[in-house]
């Protein structure tokens, strides 16, 4: 049974591979029309670059080896953006604005979700130069526009900002914060009081981390938050005020896109620095799209800069117009 | 539509008024089927093994789940959310044996809980054999499979029965609400009625 695959690995038949085919020439006509230009950056790496930043979320999900002609490790890239950082820090360095997009096969270690591909075909687009709302702004509606002509059923995007615990937990004397960011991700107040109740933090403050695992829902969240968390931490009012004018500027635009709020919400690979966002499609129940604002991911390449960009995987969205049509 | 899974035997015993408030008739849950719908027909129920109900979640196939705090420990609760903490089904996780375990030694443990226990012997630092045990892991001390087990327990009667002693709780556990991740994004509404649904008929911890 040698021909057999490994576990989360996939073959692509024609009916399949067509439809990623047009998906692919479609979102990327989109992206070049919105100024994003194409790069191709090579399947592997020295992993020193490629996990350059100590994103240890993405250094698990990472294949590792040896290269016998260097002496030096390699990398077999499980995402695309820290390629795209280094492309800017580097390779295009000269200019003021870099507009990038992709479309990549990248490789990870486990599944990242259930069902999902272990050599999934990743769309993303980077917007390196461009700071605060306006970027934020223009890869949102990047993102909508790519989804919207791929699938025709409503999308949900849910929109947080890292800061909110970044702040909550800067100030939280815990030695290590990994099982309170851990229960924090599954909204469960119950062991995040159990984790803190172990240390000697104050009551309120304690209080004020417990109570952001219900700090997710529509619009009116927005105020609640600010209400509890902006006279104590005026860095989470601030985080709050950006969402609020990001989502009103994105309903101009978008009048029917529907919202969700998540303020513990902690994507990805963990380098973002600020808004982070997911798409969800109704009737489905696994996230569509992500991204985020990662300012500063170029530091280790040497070039620090306002950075935001967002991803989707392609084979998962063709499946779903397979889905759509039946 | 709201699919809910629930883990069949004493938490889906003690859930029947939720179940009823929801709209599933006596006559569906006496039946053997294990897929049931309400009466208005904007819900559906599977009734599953703990570790089947969180994967049902888990998958996205059903959006919310009534499983006991040990099957998240054990298997992971990656990709789902606890919505709510409830006092059903309340138990404790522990290590059980006739004496407790003597310094530096190797221990043979039996249980299910492979993982809670590998840990938790990892933690006090006990170089020990995890033997994975699917059944009455109370009898494996006494046929000499292990000189201890890892089990829940609730009254630790049959513990006693089987001459064996509490040596320490690992954890104590109790019934979750545990809800999809994308489905808290999707079906937010829906979601908050079944939280409210929850609260006012069997309550939260």
């Amino acid at each position: 049974m040698n021909w057999l695959l490994p576990e989360g690995m996939d073959d692509i038949l024609p009916d399949q591979a067509e439809k990623i085919e047009q998906l692919r020439r479609e979102m990327l006509d989109i992206c070049c029309a919105e100024n994003y230009r194409l790069v191709i950056p090579p399947l592997m790496e020295y992993s020193a670059s490629l996990l350059a930043g100590h994103h240890e979320d993405l250094a698990l999900s990472t294949f590792l080896f040896h290269d016998h002609h260097s002496g030096r490790q390699l990398g077999l890239r499980a995402d695309v953006t820290t390629q795209t950082a280094r492309i800017d820090a580097h390779r295009l360095c000269h200019n003021e604005v870099n507009r990038l997009c992709y479309v990549e096969t990248v490789v990870h270690t486990h599944s990242q979700t259930m069902y999902a591909s272990r050599c999934p075909i990743q769309l993303g687009a980077e917007l390196y130069g461009v700071k605060g709302l306006q970027g934020d702004l223009e890869i949102l509606l990047l993102l909508v526009r790519l989804l919207r002509a791929a699938l025709s059923r409503p999308i949900v995007l849910s929109l947080g900002d890292t800061q909110v615990l970044e702040t909550l937990l800067s100030s939280c004397p815990l030695p290590t914060k990994k099982l309170l960011i851990e229960a924090l991700r599954h909204k469960s107040p119950n062991d995040v009081r159990s984790i803190l109740s172990a240390h000697s933090i104050d009551a309120a403050h304690l209080d004020a981390i417990v109570t952001l695992t219900a700090m997710h829902g529509d619009i009116a969240i927005l105020d609640e938050a600010h209400q509890f968390y902006a006279n104590k931490f005026p860095a989470i009012g601030t985080a709050i005020d950006n969402l609020r004018h990001l989502t009103h500027r994105l309903k101009k635009q978008v009048p029917d896109l529907s919202f969700y709020f998540d303020l513990s919400e902690y994507l990805g690979y963990r380098y973002h620095t600020g808004l982070v966002f997911a798409a969800y499609l109704s009737g489905y129940n696994y996230v569509i799209a992500n991204g985020g604002r990662c300012d500063g991911i170029g530091a280790p390449y040497g070039k620090s800069r306002p950075a935001i960009g967002m991803n989707t995987h392609l084979k998962t969205l063709a499946s779903l117009v397979a889905t759509s049509v039946q | 539509m709201l699919s809910i899974s629930i883990t069949k035997g004493r938490i889906m015993e003690q859930c029947l008024p939720l179940l009823r408030y929801l709209g599933f008739t006596d006559a569906a849950l006496k039946s053997r089927q294990l897929v049931l719908r309400n009466v208005s027909g904007d819900r559906q129920l599977f009734i599953l093994r703990g570790r089947d109900a969180l994967t049902c979640v888990r998958y996205g196939v059903a959006d919310i789940a009534i499983v006991g705090k040990d099957m998240l420990l054990e298997y992971g609760s990656e990709g789902v959310y606890e919505l709510l903490y409830t006092n059903l089904a309340r138990c404790r996780l522990v290590l059980a044996g006739i004496r407790p375990p003597p310094k530096d030694s190797h221990l043979r443990v039996a249980t299910k809980y492979t993982k809670m226990t590998n840990q938790y012997c990892i933690e006090n630092g006990w170089q020990a054999e995890i033997i994975p045990i699917y059944g009455s892991a109370e009898i494996s001390p006494l046929i000499g499979i292990a000189d201890y087990i890892v089990d829940i327990t609730a009254s630790g009667k049959t513990l006693q029965a089987n001459n064996l002693n509490i040596l320490a709780t690992i954890a104590d556990i109790s019934a979750r609400v545990v809800i999809n991740a994308a489905a808290l994004h999707t079906k937010h509404q829906e979601i908050q009625q079944f939280k409210g649904h929850v609260i006012s008929v069997i309550g939260s911890g």
